[in-house]
């Protein structure tokens, strides 16, 4: 059974008549121990699908899904609970993740104690070793420090720590290494994929960057305009991409072997969340639109490991 | 209409509803006064102390003259000397803030000790000397309070200035050569006006506030002209057997300085509402 | 050969000290030395604390430079002031990273891209607006952009009018301060493409400022790799991507993390 298993979310707000979708039809499914990316641009609701695990959606929102199930519960009744006991949240900005005016040991010592009762100098021996399996050298001395005396990277780990600290098995990972320069961003995604083998955690990764998803990601989903658009085992959605969004996105990237020529942008924008939307959502963008794009809506393709929605057929692809 | 009371709430509608009763009233004080001759000073021995009836609704002073239409056109001098206290005091304090923040340096050093120095004397008993200083009347208590207001607004506009003197859109025109003048009218002014304008209309009530206090001390302005303070101060030695006399402009003080505190109340909160959503 | 556009030489920026007894700083910027060709595009890469910005900075004139020349366009840079310097900013078009910040948010896109044009009085009256919208064209919006306001523009269609305003006095240098980080990548892709077709078609030389090297290995013709305010490596694009001759620009380059268990320490 896998450990989350979403089929058709949805998350919507205001009234009937001014709907605005900020996810459409997501269908998400990750196996335990896995890394599962979930792509896409500003706007593809990839944020909201985070928060809505999280139980931290804005008021008003309103979910629907077929399916909304972790490790078997159903998650729109637990969310809640499960938020900082099963299911933690590293965010983009380390920096507004951590209190000011608090030291490092009292966060750690805050989360720890929320979560078990143990004495002070076990929890405090806890901490240590928390911060130094996420490759913080001098813990003792973290444990002193205060957020602004630790660079991003750090922060970024004692956010990591303060994760493993709740014991949660489930980490959200919204572009966690944004923020980040792109040395201390690779250690941090490392880190992540070490921390995943070694206890046996599971990953969302949040991501607009195509490196991060490549680097750590087993599998990906792509998302466009608030729908899965395509998911599959990593390297085969980058090496052989399905879905026409997907093909694009990735040869917008610049890459220093086409120095040079121009890139493949994305002409257009994508449909705003109040649209509603008939056919496929990336037709009008679409360098292989058909007739039938702007009617009905693609039929959900699925071949051994992947999936994709697409009217075109597997072998007129690509 | 509705946006606004949506905005301001009912508490914050309801006090500029007042105000601007009280606005309308100042301003037409000769015909909405049942008795104007006598609201402009003229005396009427004849009904001396007479208490509150249908004839005189708030009573009559010691010249018998109409409390109500007093304190009518008492509004008018009370309310223009607490908007021309604002407006000298943001004269001031505007630009010394505005220069002091845009070009620091030991310019704004300069200014600020400066206008440190004003803040450190306590703001009453400086008006008090001031205006002991200069003389009653009604321009010299303006100035008077105008010079223990003005320091409030220069360090808010440098304040406001430092933070829209660092916004990227403010270094481009410098990189573009746009002039420093250029730059604070079209950049930094507009962004301080907002912050600046709701703290100056919240100040017109302790303004005015503040200047009645000079005149009640005999400070401000002087009679025949009707003043808020100065009218309270008037009825001071006949109280209480003449109650009406000190408590209608009393009153009248209390209402109008309570009102401008809850419409600033109303349009901080907005204000800081608008910020967050932009954040 | 021509004078290069862009002479920069042992450039070094340093910030002042906090307090009297304070140790002095290390410089930001130790001693770099470049030049820009006419009609080409230099990339600085490097990471925060690099010293990237506070060169740019300094060839901007924002910050004093300790020591060191920088030439531009036949002028001793550095030298200028007052009026001379006002007048030649025209040769420079600066584009920033955030066009939501860098647009001020309560001027129409007209008066905007106006800015420069009233500044440097090149333009009045009504042949400022049609400037304005000759400019937008230029990148790409219509004309009907002129009025509205930054606020109501996608962040790819900001960026359009931040160039536009950019090259509002004609710049012979468009110093470009990391202008697609901010982006998704396929609007980074249209502005990419952008900055090529005005390259060419107004033979603009540039300094592309990012963190992220295949970006900048993408439009420079030539690369500076810069680490704790020192130019580390230095060459042609190609080059310098065939074979880095530094570990920190291979790490740069694949972003590879060091294998699990070697961490260095962040």
């Amino acid at each position: 059974m896998p450990m989350l298993e979403i089929e058709g979310l949805s998350v919507t707000f205001g009234h009937s008549t001014g709907q605005v979708r900020a996810v459409r039809e997501v269908d998400l499914q990750i196996s335990r121990g896995a890394i599962h990316g979930l792509i896409g641009e500003s706007g593809c609701g990839k944020t909201m699908t985070g928060m809505s695990l999280l139980g931290l959606l804005p008021e008003g929102a309103r979910i629907g899904a077929k399916r909304f199930r972790f490790d078997g519960m159903e998650l729109r009744d637990v969310a809640a609970s499960l938020r900082g006991r099963r299911i933690a949240l590293i965010s983009q900005d380390p920096a507004a993740a951590l209190n000011p005016v608090l030291s490092i040991g009292r966060q750690m010592d805050d989360v720890l104690r929320s979560h078990r009762s143990a004495p002070r100098h076990e929890r405090r021996a806890e901490a240590v070793e928390l911060l130094a399996a996420t490759g913080l050298p001098d813990p003792e001395r973290v444990l002193k420090s205060y957020p602004h005396q630790l660079s991003g990277g750090m922060q970024q780990r004692v956010v990591i720590a303060q994760a493993l600290a709740t014991g949660a098995e489930f980490l959200i990972a919204d572009e966690p290494t944004t923020a980040l320069d792109v040395t201390v961003g690779a250690q941090v995604l490392a880190l992540l994929k070490r921390l995943v083998a070694e206890r046996g955690l599971t990953v969302l990764m949040i991501t607009h960057d195509m490196d991060v998803v490549a680097e750590v990601c087993d599998r990906a989903t792509v998302l466009y305009a608030g729908l899965t658009v395509e998911e599959g085992p990593t390297e085969a959605v980058l090496a052989s991409p399905r879905h026409p969004y997907t093909q694009a996105l990735l040869a917008a990237l610049p890459d220093g072997a086409r120095k040079g020529q121009r890139l493949a942008a994305i002409e257009g924008r994508i449909p705003p969340p109040q649209d509603e939307i008939k056919g496929c959502a990336f037709a009008p963008r679409c360098p292989k639109v058909m007739p039938v794009c702007a009617t009905v809506s693609p039929p959900d393709r699925q071949v051994g490991q992947r999936r994709w929605l697409c009217h075109l057929e597997e072998g007129t692809i690509g | 209409m509705k946006a606004l009371f949506n905005r301001l709430g009912p508490a914050g509608s309801l006090s500029l509803a007042i105000i601007l009763l009280f606005v309308f009233v100042a301003m037409f004080a000769p015909l909405v006064s049942p008795y104007p001759g006598q609201g402009a000073g003229s005396p009427n021995i004849a009904a001396k102390f007479r208490a509150p009836s249908a004839d005189f609704w708030l009573g009559a002073d010691h010249l018998g003259r109409d409390m109500l239409s007093r304190v009518i056109f008492g509004a008018r001098v009370s309310l223009t000397t607490g908007f021309l206290i604002v407006a000298l005091s943001l004269l001031i304090g505007l630009p010394v803030g505005l220069a002091a923040g845009y070009f620091g340096g030991w310019v704004g050093e300069i200014l600020m000790r400066v206008t440190d120095i004003f803040l450190a004397f306590p703001a009453l008993l400086l008006a008090v000397l001031l205006a002991a200083a200069l003389g009653a009347g009604m321009l010299n208590c303006i100035i008077a309070v105008a010079v223990t207001w003005w320091p409030w607004y220069a360090r808010m506009a440098r304040a406001e200035v430092l933070v829209l003197r660092g916004q990227p859109y403010v270094e481009a025109a410098r990189l573009m050569g746009v002039s420093h003048a250029r730059i604070i009218v079209r950049h930094i002014l507009p962004g301080a006006v907002r912050p600046l304008g709701v703290q100056a209309a919240l100040d017109v009530g302790p303004a005015l506030l503040t200047a009645s206090a000079l005149s009640f001390l005999g400070l401000g302005i002087l009679p025949p002209t009707a003043d808020w303070g100065q009218m309270v101060n008037a009825g001071r030695g006949f109280f209480p057997d003449r109650w009406w006399y000190s408590t209608a402009p009393g009153l009248a003080i209390f209402i109008v300085a309570l009102a401008f505190s809850v419409l600033g109340d109303a349009l901080r909160d907005k204000s800081e509402g608008r910020s967050h959503a932009d954040a | 050969m021509a004078e290069p556009l862009l002479e920069v030489r042992d450039l070094v920026v340093r910030y002042r000290k906090r307090g009297l007894f304070a140790a002095p700083l290390p410089p930001a910027v130790n001693g770099a030395s470049f030049t820009l060709p006419r009609g080409q595009t230099l990339g600085i890469v490097g990471e925060s604390g690099s010293g990237k910005s506070s060169l740019l900075r300094a060839i901007l004139r924002l910050v004093p430079a300790e020591s060191g020349t920088i030439r531009l366009n036949a002028k001793d840079w550095l030298s200028l002031s007052g009026a001379a310097l006002q007048e030649a900013r025209r040769d420079i078009g600066v584009v920033a990273q955030n066009p939501f910040l860098s647009l001020s948010p309560r001027l129409t896109i007209a008066e905007i891209i106006a800015e420069p044009l009233v500044a440097q009085a090149v333009a009045r009256g009504s042949e400022i607006r049609e400037r304005a919208a000759n400019l937008l064209g230029q990148c790409g919006l219509p004309a009907d952009f002129l009025d509205r306001k930054a606020k109501e523009l996608s962040g790819g269609q900001a960026q359009r009018v931040a160039i536009a305003r950019a090259l509002a006095l004609g710049p012979k240098l468009l110093i470009l301060d990391e202008p697609t980080s901010a982006l998704d990548v396929s609007v980074q892709a249209q502005i990419l493409n952008l900055l090529d077709d005005l390259k060419r078609s107004l033979g603009l030389s540039m300094l592309f400022v990012t963190h992220n090297l295949k970006v900048v290995a993408h439009i420079s013709d030539s690369l500076l790799v810069m680490r704790r305010g020192n130019v580390i490596e230095g060459g042609s694009t190609d080059e310098v991507m065939a074979a880095p001759k530094e570990a920190y620009t291979r790490e740069l380059m694949g972003a590879h993390p060091s294998p699990v268990g070697a961490e260095p320490s962040a």
